[in-house]
């Protein structure tokens, strides 16, 4: 349990201390399949770090949690990496970047309260607008995949809404 | 010269007249809202709140508002309740100058909201649920207004206790 909550400390502390790049604060809603033993029901809230790595590539870290009708009640780590399938994001040499553009993900999710469940996901953002040059970006309509190690099963997940805040 | 005098002077006031009608405020739109709750008689999946709002004095980015619509559990619908949902709610002050203009990239005010919400069990026929929903996190940009982590307050009529829930987030977007 403390190993993989270290693990990921590490995993979410890389990417900020790596690459001196802009920094955004994530701000999500988060539900899954249910029945899939990936997480209960109820609402969950997911929040993160997402920064970029290279101007297609980009690297977020972040936990889902419960909101209602246990807050915290189980807690979710997670860090994925996100390919701008239409055009660079991270652009910093006076070029204007695509105000819309869609992104693919894989990653790596697990409990980190528990150790119950943990194992690679793959995600998809067909719609997302704005970016760091506009200090906003509402990714929309994220829905992925999550490989469920220990219980050797696949849940599907989504995002329906995702704010980044970038500073 | 003086032919072209009055047709001049006629399509400059048509202009003139059509100054008011550009600038008509936004007085009614639709709301979406995701909720959770902790209450007896709701069940704790998502619900997702869809309702039709109006204004009737638009002019105010703080004015009063009237709601209705339906409350209903998120996908993949395995809880069968749905809720007629009708409201009353107001923002409470708008506040143009505020911390967190510079992070949006449109003009924006910042207009807490309080929201009278009832609920009617649409299968049962029976009133499920009276919320108070209070939203200190709301935005207001002109054209439609967000707001995230809302607080219910709610008062459960079948079972005669009091719960709460959140509003994870909401979008009211202005169409007319």
């Amino acid at each position: 349990m403390k190993r993989l909550f270290g693990i990921f400390t590490i995993l979410i502390v890389l990417p900020l201390s790596l690459y001196a790049t802009t920094i955004g604060l994530s701000l999500g809603i988060f539900d899954a399949e249910k029945g899939s033993g990936f997480l209960s029901e109820g609402t969950h809230v997911q929040l993160g770090v997402v920064s970029g790595i290279t101007p297609r590539w980009e690297a977020e870290a972040f936990i889902l949690t419960e909101a209602t009708p246990d807050p915290f009640g189980e807690t979710v780590g997670g860090l994925v990496f996100s390919y701008a399938v239409l055009g660079a994001v991270y652009e910093n040499h006076g070029t204007v970047p695509l105000f819309a553009n869609a992104y693919v993900g894989l990653g790596f999710m697990g409990d980190i309260m528990s150790g119950s469940h943990y194992g690679p996901v793959v995600r998809i953002t067909p719609i997302s607008v704005g970016g760091p040059q506009f200090l906003l970006r509402e990714r929309t309509f994220t829905f992925g995949a999550y490989y469920n190690i220990p219980r050797n099963s696949v849940a599907l997940f989504w995002n329906i809404f995702t704010l980044d805040f970038f500073l | 010269m003086k032919r072209s005098i009055t047709p001049t002077i006629l399509v400059l006031a048509l202009l003139l007249f059509c100054i008011p009608l550009s600038a008509a405020p936004w007085w009614g739109g639709y709301r979406i809202g995701l909720d959770g709750f902790d209450v007896p008689s709701i069940s704790q999946e998502e619900h997702w709140s869809v309702t039709f709002i109006a204004e009737p004095i638009p002019a105010l980015l703080s004015g009063p508002s009237v709601q209705f619509g339906l409350t209903m559990p998120s996908f993949p619908f395995t809880d069968s309740h749905t809720y007629l949902s009708v409201g009353v709610g107001t923002s409470l002050f708008a506040l143009q100058e505020h911390p967190f203009d510079r992070s949006f990239r449109r003009d924006s005010a910042y207009t807490p909201r309080i929201d009278v919400l009832f609920l009617f069990d649409v299968q049962e026929t029976s009133f499920t649920a009276t919320s108070i929903l209070l939203q200190p996190i709301s935005f207001h940009f002109g054209d439609k207004q967000i707001g995230i982590l809302g607080v219910h307050l709610v008062k459960d009529h079948q079972v005669d206790t009091w719960g709460w829930g959140i509003r994870l987030f909401e979008i009211i977007h202005y169409l007319w």
